[in-house]
């Protein structure tokens, strides 16, 4: 009798172990990708490929959709500020898609530059952010990049002249922007 | 009853909960590079020649420390009332038979000299030597007119006339007269022996920063017939300030490729006891000056020049340079922090570091000209004065 109340306990044990590894329950969910134009763009600045220092061109090339630029600078020794040479757009459309971003700075410049500014102003000409390029953070976050404006971006360097001629660096930096700002972009 | 409640609140609170996170976990990445690829600058100081200015230059010649000895000693208000360098700033106003005027490196002994000469068929003939001088715009102890001249006249008959003189005038722009007066008057055949001529002026005739015409006036009387020649040493107006004083280039600038719009900004003024001081930006090629810094009793009253447009230039030229008038008190010291500014477009600004500092007591020393040219150069035809 006590032979079979443990026989009768183990059998059932074992029954749920048998059913614990045959039931799987499947809960469906649709995921729709459908991609979009990026709602902020970058745009040339009135000096983008323009002639500049010494006869060099201040070259601007941006991506296939706007999404992305790569800007060749020319500074020179002491103080260089480059004006109007690139532009962060929030476009009239679609209408009433108001954003937050700032600026994170992946490979910062590091000497000989002392100063190296990403400085962003609004049409009024107030200084909306000033990103520290030597800095290799995310900065200016939250600022708002409201529906139907256009922000002029300038570069400053600081190049001591009791160096040598620094070779080529290329300072990467991404344009991070939400619909929200409660939230710290990881 | 108690479940319901309880799954009511949970749905209240949990709501805002997944929006924000819904929002929350959009964001969007747009990478950007920035290469940075280092140019020479295009336009790089050189030190002046100046006496009493000494020039630390940075090491890529983009950031100038100047020191400037003030001076009580006299100067000159004219340029180039020696000769030494040259006809210019000179011009010549021809007369019928006194057509002739040159500048020669050497002549009868002297270095630099001025060279006027007619034969005389028409009785009675003048010529001019103009020069446009400005007044110093600050208190003088005095002013005179220094000149080493002589007068060379031949062919006068025994019984002729002949009479040959010197005069000198100064006008103001509007061709009103200020003063004159006679330097020499010679007669019949004479020597070429050299001749001093000083005179005082009196200082209060004149208007401070005012331009006015300095005029030398030759005139020949002869009857029936004489040759003569007028040759100038020297024809200088001299001052002496009231105050250690400062005027000249402090500064060259040379850009090698391409123009840039150039202007100097102050940034601050450090001053043991009081200071006038102007700085301005000059291109010698086309002789234009940019609007004045202008510093009254050490305080700015304009803290930025106009902009000046400065072009390449041939070898051994600059492309312009930086001006400096000053006028300070006894043992004054005064240092000023300035930014020279140039911009190709609107679109790429450079900005270089120049501190100047200036001192009294002088120590200007004596200027050591050195003749440009090795021929004969003709005066340039004056367009009236």
């Amino acid at each position: 009798m006590r032979y079979t109340r443990l026989i009768t306990i183990l059998a059932i044990l074992a029954l749920f172990g048998l059913v614990g590894t045959a039931v799987f329950v499947y809960l469906p969910g649709d995921i729709s990708i459908t991609p979009v134009q990026p709602p902020v763009i970058f745009d040339a600045g009135t000096n983008a490929n323009q002639t500049g220092l010494a006869g060099n061109t201040i070259t601007l090339i941006l991506g296939e959709n706007s999404s992305s630029f790569s800007l060749t600078l020319h500074p020179t020794y002491q103080k260089t500020y480059f004006h109007d040479v690139l532009r962060i757009v929030n476009p009239a459309l679609p209408a009433g898609d108001n954003y937050f971003f700032g600026i994170k700075v992946l490979t910062p410049v590091s000497g000989p530059y002392t100063t190296a500014q990403m400085n962003i102003y609004d049409s009024s000409n107030n200084l909306v952010l000033s990103v520290d390029l030597t800095s290799a953070t995310l900065q200016g976050w939250p600022t708002a990049l409201n529906d139907n404006t256009v922000y002029r971006v300038d570069f400053v360097f600081v190049l001591p002249e009791n160096v040598p001629l620094p070779g080529s660096t290329t300072i990467q930096v991404e344009l991070v922007y939400s619909p929200q700002s409660a939230t710290i972009p990881p | 009853m108690n479940s319901k409640i309880t799954s009511f609140l949970s749905l209240f609170i949990a709501l805002p909960i997944l929006i924000t996170v819904v929002l929350g976990s959009v964001f969007l990445y747009a990478p950007g590079n920035t290469i940075l690829s280092a140019s020479s600058p295009d336009i790089i100081f050189y030190g002046s020649t100046t006496s009493g200015v000494t020039t630390v230059l940075g090491a890529n010649r983009t950031s100038a420390n100047i020191t400037i000895k003030a001076s009580t000693s006299p100067f000159e208000i004219t340029t180039n009332g020696d000769f030494d360098s040259g006809p210019a700033p000179w011009t010549f106003n021809s007369g019928t038979d006194l057509n002739t005027a040159l500048w020669y490196p050497t002549l009868y002994g002297k270095t630099g000299v001025a060279f006027i000469n007619g034969s005389i068929t028409s009785i009675i003939d003048s010529a001019q030597l103009i020069q446009i001088i400005t007044w110093p715009s600050y208190p003088l102890a005095w002013a005179s007119i220094n000149m080493s001249y002589l007068i060379y006249s031949s062919g006068v008959p025994l019984f002729g006339l002949g009479v040959f003189s010197i005069g000198y005038s100064i006008y103001d722009m509007a061709n009103n007269l200020i003063t004159q007066g006679t330097v020499d008057a010679v007669s019949g055949n004479t020597n070429t022996s050299w001749k001093i001529f000083n005179t005082s002026l009196n200082t209060a005739l004149f208007t401070p920063g005012e331009n006015y015409y300095f005029i030398i006036e030759f005139t020949a009387v002869a009857l029936p017939y004489a040759y003569v020649e007028y040759v100038l040493d020297y024809s200088l107006i001299m001052a002496q300030p009231a105050s250690p004083y400062f005027l000249g280039p402090i500064l060259y600038l040379n850009t090698t490729i391409l123009s840039y719009n150039t202007s100097l900004i102050l940034n601050s003024i450090t001053s043991t006891g009081n200071a006038n001081i102007s700085i301005w930006l000059r291109n010698h090629t086309i002789s234009v000056d940019s609007s004045k810094i202008s510093i009254q009793n050490s305080v700015a009253i304009s803290s930025q020049t106009s902009e000046l447009i400065i072009a390449p230039v041939g070898l051994g030229y600059y492309s312009g340079d930086i001006w400096l008038e000053a006028l300070i008190d006894p043992a004054a010291t005064i240092t000023l922090d300035l930014t020279l500014k140039y911009r190709l477009y609107d679109n790429v600004y450079v900005e270089y570091p120049i501190r100047i500092t200036i001192i009294d007591p002088a120590d200007r020393g004596n200027r050591n000209y050195i003749p440009p040219f090795n021929n004969p150069v003709p005066f340039k035809p004056s367009n009236g004065g």
